[in-house]
């Protein structure tokens, strides 16, 4: 416990990390950040910016080059895998089992950080399963094939896995990638819920700014960097925008008293 | 909504591992005892009770050495290596994420394959030497292998298949090479390519069947890390999995599991990459169930085809693995026209890259 008492600091703490792939250029270039437990965080930026990277250097599955991770004041290196996974969780939509599981068994294995290497799985680790389950309208699927999920489903079944294992940290990959918008609302609601009832800390990487508006705090992460970091009001700004994402592609409006970015989809003066 | 509520909805409706464990040996015990009653002298049977009674109280006459002596060990060897196959075709589909994954994929029949080669044409041929020298020979390939998928650090799996497919064939070829220069006839080398069950020395055959044992209750006992493995690497970890750890315990294990069977019986096709695919159809994905499944339902394949190998005709032992291949493809087929669900393995969903 020595080291959580010599760094107080609740939350996550980054300092000059950086990361590249193998011999390749540095993807993230000295990232500086902060996210304080019950804050919503939203990642924003272009294709290949290094947001998916950020989350996963975050969680250690990328082994980072230079630079300080701390979750709520311990080191990343002090941790183990287990430990840190029943303190952050991570949606990602990437891969998936090979051979056919059901949604009930996938479901259970999001308990898996607290269940220890046997995987004893308790009445209680079965209730909080239902309860991320009942909480992502999952019950009519139980019996379903994750191979025959749509998109959407499987979605929802990595949000409940992830739900399930009752994190202080909830770091979402492009979380409404596949969802209609009836559950991209429910899982703003959602984000929103875990941080000020839960006091979550939750960060999401997202394409859709209209989405972004609704945190807390939103990082622009341009080459490597991070470019502006501030609450939305004033990170969405028509002069950013054009920065990150290229001059005209999104025009700004008011909405709510809050700047809106809508895409631009006129057609190009230049053909 | 309640507790118990919730674990009724959760609960599978498959069997409990338990039960499928216990299932798979009352089949072990019910098909062997079948097998141990057919050979070319009918009238021995072991459901003579006169015959029990005498081996009870030590009187072995000729029919009772022929079953105790002659048949069962040969039974028992013939259960340990279907077992070991086919768990160890088990854990490899699942570590590789891939559907076409078998026990000899990493290259363990070609480093084992090569040493008996070696030894025999070094002029020693005692079985227990050969048994032995297969046995290093095999799992020094498997580790050469991992070195090599592992530069770089992490273990990917697609250089892990890439490297053991290359030194597959890189030692068949070394094989081929020996025996055509050699020029000298190697009867017994072929035979042990090929597989057959009447090979191995008794000194060895007790500690590496012992063994086996050992491995496969070790194998159960990590189901929960394997059920997370096959998940990908990316999700393992963040379900608290040390992956890379996991993956190389996994392949240990199987090694050592394709190491034994290899070096006792030579190289049996098919029912390593048969049996797991056909446990799934029949048992789902949790590795507490398929662990026992694979393992008995491999065990009785093998005592099975091994038996009618026994009853080939004109005295000449077909190979062992054409029987298997014979027996268990239209069996499979049947499970794969049975089976109601799309399919069991998502080809979109490997990170074999």
């Amino acid at each position: 416990m020595s080291v959580v008492d010599e760094h107080k600091e609740a939350g996550l703490i980054v300092e000059n990390v950086h990361f590249s792939f193998g011999d390749h250029a540095m993807l993230l270039n000295g990232i500086n950040m902060f996210l304080r437990p019950g804050e919503q965080l939203a990642l924003l930026g272009v294709n290949g910016s290094g947001k998916t990277s950020l989350l996963r250097v975050l969680t250690g599955f990328l082994k980072r080059r230079s630079g300080v991770i701390r979750w709520d004041g311990v080191d990343i290196d002090a941790i183990s895998t287990a430990q840190l996974a029943r303190r952050v969780a991570l949606v990602d939509m990437e891969g998936g089992p090979l051979f056919s599981m059901e949604v009930r068994e996938l479901l259970l294995l999001g308990r898996s950080p607290h269940t220890g290497i046997w995987g004893r799985f308790t009445p209680e680790d079965e209730c909080m399963v239902m309860e991320a389950a009942t909480c992502m309208n999952l019950l009519p699927l139980l019996d379903r094939l994750w191979q025959e999920l749509s998109r959407g489903e499987q979605q929802r079944v990595r949000l409940a896995m992830a739900l399930s294992s009752k994190p202080a940290f909830l770091l979402l990959d492009e979380p409404t990638s596949h969802l209609d918008p009836s559950y991209q609302r429910e899982l703003l609601r959602l984000c929103r819920d875990l941080a000020l009832n839960r006091g979550i800390g939750v960060m999401a990487v997202l394409h859709d700014v209209n989405l972004a508006r609704h945190f807390d705090r939103l990082l622009l992460l341009h080459e490597g960097r991070i470019l502006f970091d501030g609450p939305p009001a004033e990170v969405l700004e028509q002069s950013r925008l054009d920065k990150i994402y290229g001059t005209g592609v999104f025009s700004m409006h008011s909405w709510e008293g809050l700047p809106v970015g809508t895409l631009n989809v006129a057609p190009n003066p230049d053909l | 909504m309640s507790v118990s509520s919730h674990q009724k909805k959760l609960s599978s409706r498959a069997f409990s591992p338990a039960a499928v464990f216990f299932m798979g040996c009352v089949g072990i015990i019910v098909v062997g005892f079948f097998c141990l009653g057919w050979g070319d002298d009918r009238s021995v049977v072991p459901w003579d009770w006169k015959l029990l009674q005498g081996a009870w109280d030590g009187q072995f006459d000729k029919h009772a050495t022929i079953i105790f002596s002659i048949r069962l060990p040969r039974l028992i060897l013939g259960s340990l290596v279907g077992g070991c196959l086919a768990l160890s075709g088990l854990i490899f589909q699942g570590l590789l994420q891939n559907p076409l994954a078998d026990p000899f994929i990493l290259g363990v029949s070609g480093g084992a394959g090569l040493a008996a080669v070696v030894i025999q044409l070094m002029g020693l041929h005692d079985p227990l030497i050969l048994t032995a020298g297969a046995f290093i020979g095999g799992l020094g390939a498997v580790f050469f292998v991992e070195r090599l998928a592992g530069i770089g650090g992490g273990l990917d799996r697609g250089r892990l298949i890439l490297a053991g497919v290359v030194m597959n064939a890189f030692f068949g070829a070394l094989i081929a090479v020996a025996l055509v220069l050699s020029g000298q006839d190697l009867p017994r080398i072929f035979a042990w390519l090929m597989g057959s069950l009447n090979l191995p020395d008794p000194a060895l055959y007790r500690p590496l069947g012992i063994l086996s044992l050992i491995v496969m209750a070790c194998v159960w006992a990590m189901s929960h890390p394997l059920n997370l493995l096959a998940l990908g690497d990316l999700h393992a970890y963040h379900l608290g999995l040390n992956p890379d750890k996991a993956k190389r315990m996994a392949l240990f294990a199987a090694s050592l599991l394709t190491a034994i069977a290899v070096s006792l019986s030579g190289m049996i096709g098919f029912i390593g990459m048969f049996v797991p695919h056909a446990v799934r159809l029949l048992f789902g994905s949790d590795h507490s169930r398929l662990v026992p499944a694979a393992t008995c339902l491999g065990a009785m394949l093998l005592m099975t085809t091994d038996t009618i190998v026994r009853l080939s005709p004109g005295g000449v032992e077909l190979p062992v693995g054409t029987i298997t291949a014979l027996l268990g493809a239209p069996f499979f087929l049947w499970l794969l026209v049975r089976s109601s669900r799309a399919s069991w393995w998502n080809a979109s969903a490997g990170d074999i890259s």
